[in-house]
């Protein structure tokens, strides 16, 4: 029509990241117009990122948990929604559920940046290894965050007293002190022994007696070696030790109650007198020795 | 004194103490006992006084004393 515009619309759709291009060829025939058209596209990935591709627990005892928290950054003039892949999450089938993050889903607010906790559960004596993915809409490849991490048990034996028994974290140990005299001093040992492959850390918890001390009474088991712990009951008045309890407790692990017994006294000596009073005594050339008579008997049985 | 040990059940040991003062004076001692190879101690108190010897008449006209006549032998 005479005097009339119309319009023609490209419309680009892009599903790839890249460069596009797009060759057109316009023609009237009754006119012999010919216009040729390149129409240019392209396609920029969105920034969005992990703040660091990768993330290490160390080695945790199984049970233990350990956080850490990840930000998705949105270097964007627009939201991006984004959810976590669950089977990423999962990992390796004989991993358990070791790994719980959260939120699994939300929106990146545009230039703007999201919190994910991640958190770690070690269900297995293992070496974990996952590779997160985290799919970003519009965006065509997922984002992958590494998560290294490594489950252990702490493994370790108690022995008590000569000759040693093993001591049980269900059932106390039972250590005979004997009975003796005041003044003595009497000791047992303990032998915490560390048969795995990580050092752990020990600390004892009682009551205070002051005639006991336990030494050390804290400290750490490295791998592979033997702490021994002594004892010592050094009553210096009468006392006695019925059941006293002191448990040995491995940081992260279980706890060994001890109970003691034993019993100091003073020996069982009887004096006639302590005090011998001679009184007046003459002073002679040809001294005349006053006699008292000290007796001391044992009236213990 | 040497050491000596006590058997259980009543056993005894006497030990004499003597005073013989030489000096006109206060004397006061104390003696320790040790049992369990020192690992417990007992004080026994020993006192007394040295005093000068007076020897007086009991009655003062018995100073000369009249043992009248005496055959000898």
């Amino acid at each position: 029509m005479s005097g009339k515009k119309s319009e023609m619309v490209f419309e680009y759709t892009p599903d790839q990241v890249g460069d596009h291009d797009s060759r057109w060829l316009f023609k009237i025939p009754s006119e012999k117009i010919t216009q040729e058209f390149l129409v240019v596209g392209r396609v920029n990935e969105p920034n969005v990122l992990f703040e660091s591709g990768k993330l290490k627990f160390g080695p945790l005892l199984l049970s233990g948990k350990a956080k850490e928290t990840v930000r998705i950054i949105n270097q964007e003039h627009i939201p991006f929604a984004f959810n976590f892949s669950n089977s990423s999450v999962k990992g390796s089938p004989d991993y358990g559920d070791s790994l719980k993050v959260s939120p699994m889903s939300g929106l990146v607010p545009a230039y703007g940046e999201i919190p994910v906790e991640i958190q770690f559960n070690p269900k297995f004596e293992l070496t974990y290894n996952y590779n997160l993915q985290c799919n970003i809409k519009r965006k065509a490849r997922p984002l992958t965050l590494n998560i290294k991490g490594e489950g252990y048990q702490i493994h370790h034996t108690v022995m008590a007293d000569e000759p040693q028994v093993r001591a049980s974290a269900t059932e106390a140990c039972k250590l005979d002190l004997g009975e003796f005299f005041i003044n003595e001093v009497k000791t047992k040992q303990v032998q915490l022994s560390n048969d795995g492959d990580f050092n752990f850390d020990f600390q004892w918890k009682r009551i205070p007696n002051k005639f006991i001390t336990i030494s050390p009474d804290t400290g750490t088991v490295h791998k592979g070696s033997t702490e021994t712990i002594t004892i010592e009951y050094a009553p210096t008045a009468e006392n006695s030790l019925k059941n006293y309890k002191a448990t040995l407790s491995v940081l992260s692990g279980p706890k060994y109650d001890f109970n003691f017994c034993g019993s100091a006294r003073k020996p069982g000596v009887k004096l006639n007198q302590h005090v011998f009073d001679f009184g007046q005594c003459f002073v002679t050339s040809q001294p005349v020795p006053n006699k008292k008579t000290l007796t001391i008997t044992n009236i213990d049985n | 004194m040497p050491g000596q040990v006590l058997m259980p059940g009543e056993e005894k040991i006497e030990i004499p103490i003597t005073f013989t003062p030489r000096e006109q004076k206060d004397y006061y001692e104390v003696i320790k006992l040790n049992f369990n190879n020192g690992l417990y101690f007992i004080d026994v108190v020993v006192q007394g006084r040295g005093i000068p010897l007076h020897l007086d008449l009991k009655d003062p006209d018995q100073v000369e004393t009249n043992l009248g006549v005496v055959s000898v032998g």
